[in-house]
């Protein structure tokens, strides 16, 4: 028999080597790095227990059965299974979203290869050897955050995220041995059990934190958001956030000491309050969309733990919920991002005056309203379940909630108002027309004394090409000349990213996902029921 | 490699205070000296003495294991490095290799004396730590070695913003975990996948070396 779980981590694999090979032609090599994670979604959504038959062989594929790697054991278990097709799901999304949104040569095949680190954190037992997983997936996602760009200092985002990472290994490390050392305690016995686990819990907590970015609140976040490709950002924020959320929720099922724990709900509360008045405080005042874009996953990440400390069914059925709607939610938000810095090589709003390009508009309004958790989007759906969740009683901690959603609305609404801003001209200065320009004035003058409209205007036509160089192209729908540039800038910014009918595609299809989901969330619901069912220890 | 096995298990019941001055003279050189062509041949001296010492709990086979991944990230690291400081001096920014040629000794950089105090701080700190918390399960050498590491690990990466520089406190950081934690779970399969995790380490630090001198755009693709 062969182990799904071995399958689960080489399918992605050999779809990175394959996407590698192919990335000359990105449609080919996103079709690739698709039908990867289709395939491993395919396998997972069998029933756990059943195996597939390999046609013309005896040998099948076993959906539980155990895989032993140098003494740990690999294997899909009832808990892992949707957590998984989830983390396959939210890349494959945003896989498509890149066809036409280029992110970097290592994203597709990098991504891939990352995923596959993050469902084997999952899948592997001892818990301890996720943090060694999470570190390979963090060295290779540090290649996804460079990309292509190069230069002094630019190499902070990726730096960041790898220090947070390594940083946090030695704590799983410990923990795990502080678990393995503290033998059986009566877990009614809270001294005993603060004694003998309070260590752990300790080192468990400072581990997760500083992965997730929460510990201390200004690690890799920014960074992250300001230098990496939007997608990529959008990428570690989903399946990276994703994986640690159910691998937090796998120890909340293993050990009964750190649900017993107070300490450990203390921290979620305390990290997640910290988190919205951070993110929240922050998210109104950016001058950049990408900084809207780090603040936005500052407050799903706060909502996450509060959520979490609220310990119910409803709690994991909400951060099943949240992973897809925030893979969508940044998705299309990191799209508007990527077109705006393909037409003005920034998303600072003083930089981006005047592109009043209806796709942008679109992605960003849409994608941003989502993460502020506006009615009528899916963002709204999940912050409204996640309310529910956490629970109507605690005012402070709902409100804060609201007004952190309402302040990354703020954020993107702004930025939306300065696009639609008249660039601003400064210091225009009438150049006298040269000599040959003046002839060809003459001549036009002469020629109007025809009084033929239709040779006038092809005349004039003619005249104004020639002086103002006849080689311009004119400009794409959406795109404004900015003082100092030339029509021909413009469109050599627009080769990065092609405004081609494939994508506004992408841009109307995500944008569409997000209202049509958020209307009838029914879509999405019963995998996260089915995600919950699997938690039973939850009242 | 049998014996280069058995000179490495002779290496490790050897004395272990030349391996533990050893440890601290690297730890303070690539604290102090911020250049690669200095910094990378003592980082392989420095393995070494991590794998000499790992040899002390686990089989020398696996602990053959952290210098050979060692080795091999610094080579990955020189090339790197030379071709980013090829490219800076096409663009006449590089002076590494002058200021090493010629050395003005009556014009030391004032961070230098900064970063002296700082890592005469830190050995202090660490000797402190290991006498006063020693970590559970392994010797008084092996603690006091990884104290020194994790250290001076986090000076370096606290302090440089170059990402070799960087990277060389996250490699050090690396072997000082390992010093600290093998004796608790002496398995073949935890050090393995150390290696392994150093030497995708060492990997992402390449590629971003070359990218603080702006070479990786030679890596993407021509469409």
């Amino acid at each position: 028999m062969i182990p799904a779980a071995l399958l689960v981590v080489t399918v992605p694999l050999i779809g990175a080597v394959l996407a590698f090979g192919l990335r000359r032609w990105q449609g080919v090599e996103i079709g690739v790095a698709v039908l990867s994670c289709i395939g491993a979604v395919v396998l997972l959504a069998r029933p756990l227990g059943s195996v597939i038959p390999i046609p013309g062989t005896s040998i099948g594929i076993a959906l539980d059965a155990p895989l032993d790697v140098l003494g740990r054991v690999l294997r899909v278990r009832a808990e892992d299974r949707i957590p998984i097709i989830l983390l396959f799901a939210a890349t494959a999304v945003l896989f498509v979203f890149s066809w036409r949104a280029p992110q970097g040569w290592p994203f597709v095949p990098v991504g891939l290869v990352v995923l596959a680190a993050m469902s084997l954190a999952l899948l592997i037992r001892p818990f301890v050897y996720a943090a060694l997983a999470f570190e390979g997936a963090a060295a290779l996602a540090a290649l996804m955050i460079q990309a292509e760009r190069g230069g002094e200092r630019s190499t902070l985002g990726a730096l960041r995220y790898l220090n947070a990472i390594t940083l946090a290994l030695p704590l799983f490390l410990f923990a795990g041995w502080s678990i393995d050392r503290a033998g059986t305690v009566n877990l009614n016995d809270v001294e005993a059990l603060s004694a003998a686990y309070g260590p752990a819990t300790v080192l468990l907590i400072g581990g997760f934190g500083l992965m997730l970015g929460a510990i201390p609140l200004y690690t890799w976040v920014h960074p992250v958001a300001r230098d990496a490709p939007p997608l990529t950002t959008a990428f570690l924020a989903t399946v990276g956030v994703g994986a640690l959320t159910f691998l937090m929720l796998e120890f909340w099922q293993a050990y009964e000491w750190l649900r017993m724990s107070g300490q450990a709900t203390s921290a979620l509360t305390v990290g997640g309050v910290a988190l919205l008045i951070f993110g929240g405080g922050l998210a109104w005042a950016q001058a950049t969309f990408s900084r809207v874009m780090a603040c936005a996953i500052l407050v799903e990440i706060g909502c996450l733990l509060l959520v979490m400390s609220g310990n119910s069914q409803l709690s994991v059925e909400v951060l099943t919920f949240a992973t897809l709607a925030r893979a969508l939610s940044l998705g299309v938000f990191g799209l508007g991002i990527g077109r705006l810095r393909a037409l003005r090589s920034s998303d600072a709003f003083a930089e981006v005056r005047g592109v009043r390009d209806i796709w942008t508009v679109m992605a960003l309004g849409i994608g941003g309203l989502s993460l502020a958790g506006f009615p009528g989007t899916l963002g709204f759906v999940s912050r409204w379940t996640a309310a529910r969740a956490y629970g109507f009683a605690d005012i402070e901690g709902l409100a804060l909630l609201v007004v952190a959603s309402a302040s990354i609305g703020i954020g993107t609404l702004r930025g939306l108002i300065a696009m639609f801003d008249a660039p601003a001209i400064e210091g225009v200065v009438e150049e006298a027309p040269t000599s040959s320009q003046l002839s060809l004035f003459e001549g036009r003058d002469a020629i109007s004394d025809a009084n033929d409209d239709a040779i006038n205007d092809a005349v004039n036509d003619a005249v104004n090409d020639a002086v103002n160089g006849s080689d311009d192209l004119p400009l794409l729908e959406g795109e404004t000349l900015i003082e100092g540039e030339s029509s021909a800038q413009v469109q050599a910014w627009s080769t990065h990213q092609p405004d081609s009918l494939g994508a506004r595609l992408i841009v109307g299809a995500g944008v569409a996902a997000v209202i049509i989901l958020g209307i009838w969330p029914g879509a999405i619901a019963p995998v996260a029921k089915a995600a919950a069912a699997q938690y039973g220890f939850y009242p | 490699m049998s014996q280069l096995i058995e000179l490495f298990d002779q290496l490790s019941r050897a004395a272990v205070a030349p391996l533990m001055i050893l440890l601290a003279v690297s730890a303070v050189m690539v604290a102090l000296v911020r250049n690669w062509r200095i910094a990378l041949p003592v980082m392989v001296l420095q393995y070494l003495a991590v794998g000499i010492l790992l040899a002390r709990v686990i089989e020398p086979s696996v602990a053959l294991i952290k210098p050979l991944a060692g080795a091999i990230v610094c080579f990955a690291l020189s090339i790197a490095a030379q071709r980013a400081d090829a490219l800076r001096a096409e663009r006449g920014e590089s002076i590494a290799r002058e200021r090493l040629a010629q050395p003005n000794w009556h014009r030391l950089p004032a961070q230098l004396l900064l970063r002296a105090i700082v890592a005469i701080l830190v050995l202090t700190a660490a000797f402190g730590a290991a006498i006063r918390f020693p970590l559970p399960a392994s010797a008084r050498e092996l603690g006091l070695g990884a104290y020194i590491l994790i250290g001076f690990g986090l000076l370096v990466a606290a302090t440089a913003y170059e990402s070799l520089n960087v990277g060389l406190g996250l490699l050090m950081l690396l072997s000082g975990f390992e010093l600290a934690y093998t004796p608790l779970e002496p398995s073949i399969g935890l050090s393995v996948l150390l290696g392994l995790t150093t030497l995708l380490v060492g990997a992402a630090l390449s590629y971003l070396t070359l990218a603080d001198a702006g070479a990786t755009a030679e890596l993407g693709i021509e469409n």
